[in-house]
């Protein structure tokens, strides 16, 4: 671990690649590190598209509006709804977290790239065109207007007759298929390339998290293709699987989404908390509390993810017997979470707290979390739940948990920036954004929870809600200012930025942290092995006993 | 399924008035009310302890933690047991949130069986559209955009939909069910004082879904029994 490798600005040996410069360089890539940074900024254009989205929504609801009135047509209100749910939960969340996770996971595990890497190029180009495609689809005649859960009937021709919906279901189906296609990528990665003594056990827990969230988005995204190629067969062919006038239509469709949509909750939160366990040790120097309970939270939540889907229609045609069913596996998937929570906190003790930005983001993560957990047991009691249902206890309770996700990948980007660049961003505007956005953050949700008895996508509401939809307003705009300070704080510091070193962190203990930042295109030189307990390189192209090469791949 | 017939016995004795039965607001605030009060006490105890665990061991503190060992870069991480104060946390927690949801468990099953041993109980079709709701009575009356119901009784709902999935809801009286093409959903209400009370789609269903709604006006008994007599002679 002492072997430091020496390289020219990490890139001395380019393979033939164009250097980073040139534009060419990124079309033709097909190296982890690089596809991890497409994938990151391009998931931060989806953050800003559906961001003014966000802020479109709450213009319209500064006051409750006539029809016509304000700056939104019923019919674009029902689209910005719609497309700001689908890009923050397909387009923004899981790409960014799968940048971070394409750079970080192979240099956590000791390999070399991801185990196939023209696939993982292809993954990357295909989210690049579904999103571009779902872009495009507004400019024809209005993109698909039924909500990000796209319920049927609504999600057929005959309600949404626009061009536009067709492409936003099939930029739908195409993402699934580069989800797919990435998932079996990394989980071929993480089981199959680890360096030798790093047993599953042994792994980090940002790793873990990747690890589990792909399992989870390989049958979870499964059950979403099928639904969307029934749903093109109904849009394009002219098929009448999911129409009102046959046999529940509407209740299959449901049921096929909300089984791949529970899930998705946790392949967008996973990583978030596979970060922030990573920055919790890293910023209190102490390691994770009882690890291998939380590794066994991890995967216990992976199972029971597949078995709480019809909470979400506890009054859409189930009997009394499965709704009790639904309501014990939904407390039960609640405690896994508990014992994670506890976790984290009981880390702190004793440790040697640096209150650098990524911590901030990560505690301050947690603190949403915790709120955002508390809020859904509210849920959880199905007579509660009879009466939150379409309304913005749902939207408040979900946006603290996603958006919670969001916070934690935030310390991420924080923590692994002079890791990807070799500078580091500069600290106190990095303070600043986190000031904002947990101001910002809360000003907009929480007063969500006080005018809960507004209905969800409407922009009708009762007179005397005006103030707290005012206030959370106000708070989306604070909130998407924090976000403009980390892009100029990253956009200055990647040139003039101090540089980082190989380890910035003084209780780091990872395998990324032991290569030049950033690390060589092939990682490192010689292999990297756990095999006597800790981090050593072996030299490259030595004879083992069997006189095979130790060379990964 | 031993907590569901544990549940069922529950139901039937509810002798004590452990759980919340009544009209449906009723039972929601009661509920909501406990739910927000220990919500409250358990996020204000959680995060006061997270600020306060991050104040005293901050890394210029002069609490003494030099005894501990550190991470260090490039080790794998030690197999340690230190997991029994997480399982007792677990333990307490998972105590709280199950004794919470099962007691209101019986009220859960007050809602979903009672409306049905009621005789005589006032039964209203809902057919939504888009965009409106279409009311009929068991005379066959029909009202578009106005529900007629007397107070102090239970109106049972049988709801379903013309076209796309709708949810007739009315936060006033606490009703709420999904409006499906092909299927009917039940529900019920029990109004507690005349008025007019706003309802309104709970469910995106197209370009009209924010001004789809209706009014349910509460009469006294022996007024709704004269519109009742009288309402086909009018129109």
């Amino acid at each position: 671990m002492n072997k430091i490798l020496q390289t020219d600005g990490g890139y001395s040996d380019g393979h033939g690649l164009p250097p980073m410069s040139s534009v060419k360089r990124w079309l033709v890539t097909t190296n982890h590190k690089d596809i991890g940074i497409l994938y990151i900024i391009t998931s931060l254009f989806f953050l800003v598209m559906g961001g003014v989205l966000a802020l479109l929504i709450r213009l319209q609801l500064w006051l409750p509006r006539a029809p016509g009135e304000g700056l939104l047509s019923p019919f674009a209100y029902n689209q910005s709804v719609t497309a700001h749910g689908l890009i923050m939960v397909f387009w923004f969340l899981s790409p960014f977290a799968f940048g971070l996770a394409n750079y970080i996971v192979p240099l956590q595990i000791g390999a070399k790239d991801l185990a196939f890497p023209r696939l993982n190029a292809l993954s990357y180009w295909l989210y690049l065109i579904s999103g571009i495609l779902l872009g495009i689809s507004f400019f024809q005649g209005g993109t698909f207007n039924g909500g990000w859960t796209v319920y049927a009937p609504l999600n057929l021709p005959t309600f949404t007759p626009q061009v536009g919906a067709t492409s936003a279901v099939l930029a739908l189906f195409i993402f699934s298929v580069a989800i797919t296609s990435g998932s079996v990528n990394f989980l071929t990665t993480i089981h199959r390339m680890r360096a030798k003594g790093m047993t599953l056990f042994n792994m980090p827990l940002f790793t873990w998290t990747i690890l589990l969230t792909v399992w989870m988005m390989l049958f979870a995204f499964a059950a979403l293709l099928a639904a969307l190629m029934i749903l093109s067969a109904d849009r394009i062919l002219g098929t009448t699987y999911f129409s009102s006038t046959g046999t529940q239509g509407s209740l299959l469709w449901t049921h096929l989404f909300w089984f791949f949509g529970h899930p998705e909750v946790y392949i967008v939160f996973f990583p978030a908390l596979g970060a922030m366990a990573e920055i919790f040790q890293t910023f209190t120097g102490k390691r994770i509390v009882g690890r291998k309970w939380f590794i066994a939270a991890l995967v216990l939540v992976t199972v029971q993810s597949f078995g709480v889907w019809m909470h979400h229609m506890f009054l859409t045609g189930i009997n009394l017997e499965v709704k009790t069913l639904f309501m014990i596996t939904t407390i039960g998937i609640s405690l896994p979470f508990d014992l994670m929570v506890f976790s984290l906190i009981y880390t702190l003790i004793k440790g040697r707290i640096q209150f650098t930005t990524p911590f901030l983001f990560a505690f301050g993560g947690l603190i949403l979390f915790i709120i955002g957990g508390i809020t859904g047991v509210f849920l959880g009691a199905v007579v509660l739940d009879y009466e939150f249902r379409g309304t913005y206890w749902v939207v408040a309770h979900f946006h603290y948990v996603m958006v919670g996700g969001v916070t934690g990948l935030v310390a991420g980007i924080y923590y692994w920036f002079p890791k990807i660049t070799g500078r580091m961003y500069d600290e106190f505007l990095g303070k600043v954004s986190f000031v904002l956005y947990f101001i910002g953050f809360n000003l907009l949700y929480f007063p969500l929870f006080i005018a809960w008895e507004t209905p969800r996508r409407v922009f009708t509401y009762a007179p005397s809600l005006i103030p707290w939809h005012q206030m959370a307003t106000i708070g989306g705009f604070i909130l998407a200012s924090s976000f403009a300070v980390m892009l100029y704080n990253f956009y200055v510091s990647i040139s003039r930025g101090e540089e980082s070193g190989p380890c910035p962190w003084k209780y780091a203990s990872t395998l990324e942290w032991s290569l030049p930042s950033p690390p060589p295109l092939e990682n490192w030189e010689g292999t990297p092995t756990y095999e006597n307990g800790k981090l050593e390189f072996l030299p490259d192209n030595i004879k083992t006993d069997g006189g095979e090469p130790t060379h990964e791949r | 399924m031993l907590g569901f017939s544990f549940s069922f016995l529950l139901a039937g004795s509810n002798v004590l008035g452990i759980f919340p039965t009544g009209s449906r607001s009723f039972i929601f605030d009661r509920i909501f009310l406990v739910f927000l009060i220990l919500g409250t006490i358990v996020g204000v105890i959680v995060i006061s302890y997270m600020l306060i665990l991050a104040y005293r061991y901050r890394e210029n503190s002069a609490t003494k933690k030099d005894d501990v060992d550190r991470p260090k870069l490039g080790e794998l991480p030690p197999r340690t047991d230190d997991g029994s104060k997480l399982l007792k946390s677990l333990l307490l927690s998972a105590v709280v949130v199950i004794a919470l949801v099962v007691w209101t468990y019986g009220s859960l099953l007050y809602v979903e069986t009672q409306p049905a041993q009621i005789d005589g109980a006032l039964t209203i079709e809902v057919e939504a559209y888009q965009f409106g709701f279409l009311f009929t009575y068991p005379d066959g009356y029909q009202s578009n955009g106005v529900l007629r119901a007397p107070v102090d009784r239970v109106t049972v709902l049988k709801i379903t939909s013309r076209d796309v999935l709708h949810n007739f809801g009315s936060q006033d009286l606490r009703i709420k069910a999904d409006a499906a093409p092909g299927m009917i959903s039940e529900t019920w209400f029990l109004a507690e004082s005349t008025g007019t009370y706003d309802s309104a789609c709970y469910e995106l269903c197209g370009a009209g879904h924010s001004y789809m709604k209706a009014n349910i006006i509460i009469l006294e008994n022996s007024e709704f029994e004269q519109w009742n007599k009288t309402k086909n002679n009018g129109s």
